[in-house]
């Protein structure tokens, strides 16, 4: 194998392990964006689009475009993509924009001109809409919108992308699809990886849409259909606020249609029509309606079924929540799983706190780990020598944390957190990890450990500051990571959880195949039921699993569960395990959900995130009968 | 050699031999291979651990124990597993063993105190005893040789005797579950008259002229905590910037020496037990052979108790250390806990019943057999104690055990 075939071979193993998380697409590390996509967003243009251009280019997917030409031409080898990439995947991806460079070198040495697709009449159409900057049939930028990791679907290329700026444009484009008789997908920034936003037709791509107007005196927030959690969050924390939002780098409007919000603040802020004042859409008739409208089509109920969704959403009005200045985050550790529930339970029930989650030593490693490698010895260390099964995460005011720890005294406090994340290679020291091995008491070890009086004494064994926890990133990194977690926010666990900037990481090691149920939260017997589902059908299959997270919901009552699949999504051997899995798991979870009340399997609420979550948490309805 | 080089098949006869459990074990291997050099066959039922094979574990300490190839020869393993029934060997292999066995030597345990591992401990020295002496009861086997321990006891103060106790109190798990051994031992081998001995040693340490140990836990533990937390401040000082070692008091007097204020609640008691591992060794070894027909019980134990105090001295003076010292529990009344004695302490809180220990042990019946054979334990003197630490820093307290000597 020559070098550049090695080179080649590299950067083509890289780019085909994208998540597609887009998480280049928004600035979460204060590094800047790409500089040709702030002026150009088609995904393309992102360092996501460029490492599916890049494989497309390889497998002969795409010829080399005149699209294709401007996007490769357009990287500065600014090196934002590596920081940003390597940060939530551990991935490289200068590679891969090296190699798309070399890749171009060769094709023009080779003598060849880039093709230039032909305008046909629904381009034509469209361009007059949006401008003729703004739609495309450039089979290089097509690519970018034809599939992710989700590994049940195959690729598929549509024939136009298009990206409108306003709601009327989107109206002139649904019903220029409907003349010419073309399916249409819309899509926020892809990062369901369910393999809903493809097409044959037209994708709709709402990225220009960005809009956010803020009215602080009824504590709403009004936002277009391309602003991002992360856009969103950040507007409004500057003002002493926050949105219950989820992924960061997904569209907020995208977010809440397709699944609905959730994360560890719907123990106090809810699920589902909860956080949402009001919302606009585009129908598949190209008409406009709000939700408010009496005579609009009642999104607000839930149906048992897999239907679609109202339409294009092209604003959301939600609540904003105040703020306080004394929100702290802590762990609570537990030995057992049903320990762990029963305490976020009560604490719901309690009012006791804002955010909740039961995390398991796999999501609390892998958020705190800035490598994989170092995750995976953590989560040894959390569970095998610490006695750390699981921990319940709290985000709280003073008053809610002094609750806490009169419930239990044995609490990992944020001064706490941030020693063991700014320490954390220095945990899996072989003579610190024997020494805590080596504590015999009856008690778990992290009761000895954890708490204020050993803290200092705990600061010095892990030496904890951004030099040590960057000794787990790459030489070449290391100055970026040091000044990284130099920053108050990188290790503040309010800040973390409002911006889930670490939440993509679960993916890090491999595509996260996620579960997503809703569970009754007071039956711990029930869930781990549904645990041991999962866990039978993956180990049957061979498929890498591990236990998410759960946060109670209308006061521990019901509660939402997340359980992951781990495959290679390049492999189709592992796409064919997770075939065979979900042949066993359908039938099982909709048995379960029959059987058991409160059971909601998050793929009957796809598109119908804007419901009131009664409808799928409770499944109870007034007979019409007398 | 292994079981590959005995004769195979049903009705197999193999040469007749002691049958060692725990062989690859700490006191285990140091009886096994004491059996070995007086000419006994023995048999070891063994299985991997740590993925480590017990093929593997063995070569390893056959290499530390330095046995020539004839001794190796007479050393048997047998891949098995005490936890299960019939010790998980196949039928015939287990025929022959059967046949082949005239003493049973059990010296496999778990030797652990933690509570929150009970139901393994006492599967391990409990259960696991009642499957051996099934086996026992089945064949040719003369004598029962249990490796029990000095703190049978219990929470009984004073002198201790060489007998059997009913004891109700024990310090931890094990003690309970060692007593609970004997019971059962003398119980089921007096129905069935075979003779027994039990062997009550107290704390082991490594060997008093070289040093060299397999276990680093009990006297070990508090020690390596001590040089652990040395090293954490002596970095901080060296290559930080100090301030976290200012901050809990720690100072070096530039001259290599540290002081770190950690005042142990240790005042008061008799001290502790402690014997080398080489005195263990040649003890069983002549109460093997001359110690009577059976049912004896014997400590093998230190004469003199060391004080904790002597230890401390010795530990300050190894590892460079001033600041570490014994004082009486109403100190803390007057000073509270600085956060590294909060944690040195919570790091020795399972050995501290046994630093203001009240118990001493009789040993009248076994030393009416040693005397005779002028097997006397050596002292505990500073000289005994560095070399035992020294070996233990070389082999990174255990964890470069088979690599520090090559």
């Amino acid at each position: 194998m020559t070098h550049e075939q090695a080179v080649s071979g590299e950067a083509y193993g890289t780019a085909s392990q994208c998540r597609h998380y887009a998480m280049c697409k928004i600035d979460y590390l204060g590094t800047g964006l790409c500089p040709p996509a702030e002026t150009c967003p088609f995904v393309s243009y992102f360092p996501q689009g460029r490492m599916d251009l890049y494989r497309a280019l390889n497998d002969g997917i795409v010829p080399v475009t005149q699209g294709a030409v401007d996007i490769i031409q357009s990287c500065t080898f600014c090196g934002r993509c590596e920081k940003q990439c390597h940060f939530t995947t551990g991935l490289r991806p200068m590679r891969v924009m090296a190699a798309l460079k070399q890749f171009l070198d060769a094709y023009r040495k080779s003598g060849e001109n880039p093709e230039q697709p032909e305008e046909d009449e629904p381009l034509r159409a469209l361009r007059q809409i949006v401008g003729s900057r703004w739609a495309t049939n450039d089979p290089a930028l097509l690519v970018a919108y034809a599939d992710d990791p989700f590994p049940l679907a195959e690729l598929r290329m549509p024939r136009y992308v298009v990206l409108p700026k306003d709601r009327e444009e989107v109206v002139q484009i649904v019903r220029t699809a409907n003349h010419f008789n073309i399916p249409t997908v819309v899509r926020g920034n892809g990062g369901s990886v369910f393999g809903f936003v493809f097409t044959d037709g037209i994708v709709i791509d709402l990225n220009r849409m960005k809009g956010i107007e803020v009215d602080q005196e009824n504590w709403t927030v009004a936002v277009e259909p391309g602003v991002t959690s992360f856009e969103l969050q950040t507007a409004v924390s500057s003002l002493g606020f926050r949105v219950n939002t989820a992924e960061p780098a997904a569209t907020v409007c995208g977010n809440i249609v397709c699944t609905g919000l959730f994360s560890t603040w719907a123990n106090v802020y809810g699920v589902g029509a909860d956080g949402i004042v009001d919302m606009e859409f585009v129908n598949r008739d190209g008409e406009v309606f709000q939700l408010s409208q009496p005579e609009a089509s009642n999104c607000l109920g839930f149906q048992h079924a897999v239907i679609p969704s109202p339409g294009i959403c092209t604003k959301a009005l939600v609540k904003m929540h105040p703020t306080t200045e004394d929100e702290e985050g802590l762990f609570v550790p537990f030995s057992s799983f049903s320990e762990a529930v029963a305490f976020s339970a009560e604490l719901s029930r309690r009012r006791i706190g804002l955010a909740i989650g039961v995390l398991g030593g796999h999501y609390l490693s892998t958020f705190m780990s800035p490598s994989a490698t170092l995750a995976e010895k953590i989560k040894d260390v959390f569970s095998n020598v610490l006695g750390i099964a699981y921990v319940v995460f709290v985000i709280g005011d003073r008053f809610a944390r002094e609750a806490i720890r009169k419930m239990t005294p044995h609490v990992i406090d944020s001064r706490y957190f941030r020693t063991l994340l700014l320490g954390l290679p220095r945990l899996d020291d072989p003579e610190l990890r024997e020494l805590i091995s080596g504590l015999e008491g009856a008690r778990p070890p992290y009761e000895y450990l954890f708490d204020e009086e050993t803290l200092p004494v705990m600061e010095a064994t892990l030496n904890s500051c951004p030099e040590t926890l960057a000794e787990a990133t790459p030489p070449d990194l290391r100055d970026f990571y040091i000044e990284l977690y130099s920053q108050p926010h990188m290790t503040d666990l309010v800040w973390l959880n409002m911006f889930r900037i670490i939440s993509a990481r679960m993916s890090r090691h491999k595509h996260m195949f996620a579960f997503l149920v809703y569970v009754p939260g007071d039956r711990v017997e029930v869930i781990e039921q549904i645990i041991d589902l999962f866990v039978r059908v993956a180990d049957r299959w061979d498929i890498s699993h591990d236990y998410g997270f759960l946060t109670p919901i209308d006061l521990g009552k019901r509660a939402i569960l997340e359980y992951d699949y781990y495959i290679d999504h390049t492999d189709p051997r592992e796409a064919a395990k997770v075939r065979h899995g979900m042949e066993e798991l359908e039938p099982t979870l909709d048995r379960m959900s029959a059987e058991w009340k409160g059971v909601t399997w998050l793929k009957y609420i796809f598109s119908q995130g804007c419901a009131r979550k009664e409808g799928y948490l409770y499944g109870q309805k007034i007979s019409s009968g007398r | 050699m292994d079981k590959k080089s005995l004769p195979a098949g049903k009705a197999a006869k193999w040469p007749p031999g002691v049958l060692v459990t725990g062989g690859l074990g700490f006191l285990g291997s140091h009886a096994a291979m004491a059996l070995v050099r007086e000419g006994l066959h023995v048999y070891l039922v063994a299985r991997s651990q740590n993925g480590m094979s017990a093929r593997r574990r063995l070569d390893l300490l056959l290499d530390w124990f330095r046995l020539n190839t004839e001794e190796s020869a007479r050393l048997h393993l047998l891949e098995g597993d005490l936890d299960h029934a019939g010790f998980a060997l196949d039928a015939n292999t287990r025929d022959s063993l059967a046949k082949a066995v005239t003493e049973i030597l059990h010296c496999a345990s778990d030797t652990s105190f933690s509570e929150r591992r009970r139901p393994q401990i006492e599967k391990t020295n409990v259960a696991n005893l009642d499957r051996l002496l099934d086996f026992a009861e089945a064949g040719p086997c003369r004598f029962f040789h249990h490796i029990s321990t000095a703190f049978v006891a219990g929470k009984e103060t004073g002198p201790c005797p060489e007998s059997f106790r009913k004891t109700e109190a024990f310090t931890n798990v094990y003690e309970e579950t060692k007593y609970r051994a004997e019971e059962r031992l003398i119980e089921r081998c007096t129905t069935r008259n075979i003779p027994f001995t039990i062997y009550r040693p107290s704390i082991v340490y490594g060997h008093s002229r070289t040093g060299r140990t397999l276990r680093f836990n009990a006297l070990y533990y508090p020690m390596r905590t001590l040089a652990f937390f040395r090293d954490v401040y002596e970095r901080d000082i060296v290559e930080g910037n100090g301030k976290k070692a200012v901050a809990m008091g720690v100072t070096t007097d530039g001259g290599g020496r540290l002081y770190m204020p950690i005042r142990l609640d240790a005042a008061g008691g008799t001290g502790l037990n402690l014997i080398p591992v080489d005195y263990f060794t040649r003890a069983f070894v002549v109460l093997r052979k001359h110690a009577g027909d059976g049912n004896g019980i014997f400590h093998i134990v230190n004469s003199r108790q060391t004080e904790v105090k002597e230890l401390v001295a010795f530990a300050n003076r190894f590892f460079g250390i001033d600041g570490f010292r014994v004082v009486p529990s109403e100190d803390f009344a007057e000073s509270a806990r600085n956060g590294l004695e909060t944690l040195f302490d919570r790091c020795v809180e399972t050995y501290r019943p046994y630093m203001k220990e009240s118990r001493t042990f009789q040993d009248d019946n076994a030393r009416a057999c040693l005397n005779r054979h002028r097997v006397v334990c050596p002292d505990l003197d500073y000289r005994t104690f560095s070399l035992c630490m020294q070996y233990a820093v070389q082999t990174d307290w255990g964890s470069k055990l088979f690599h520090a000597e090559t």
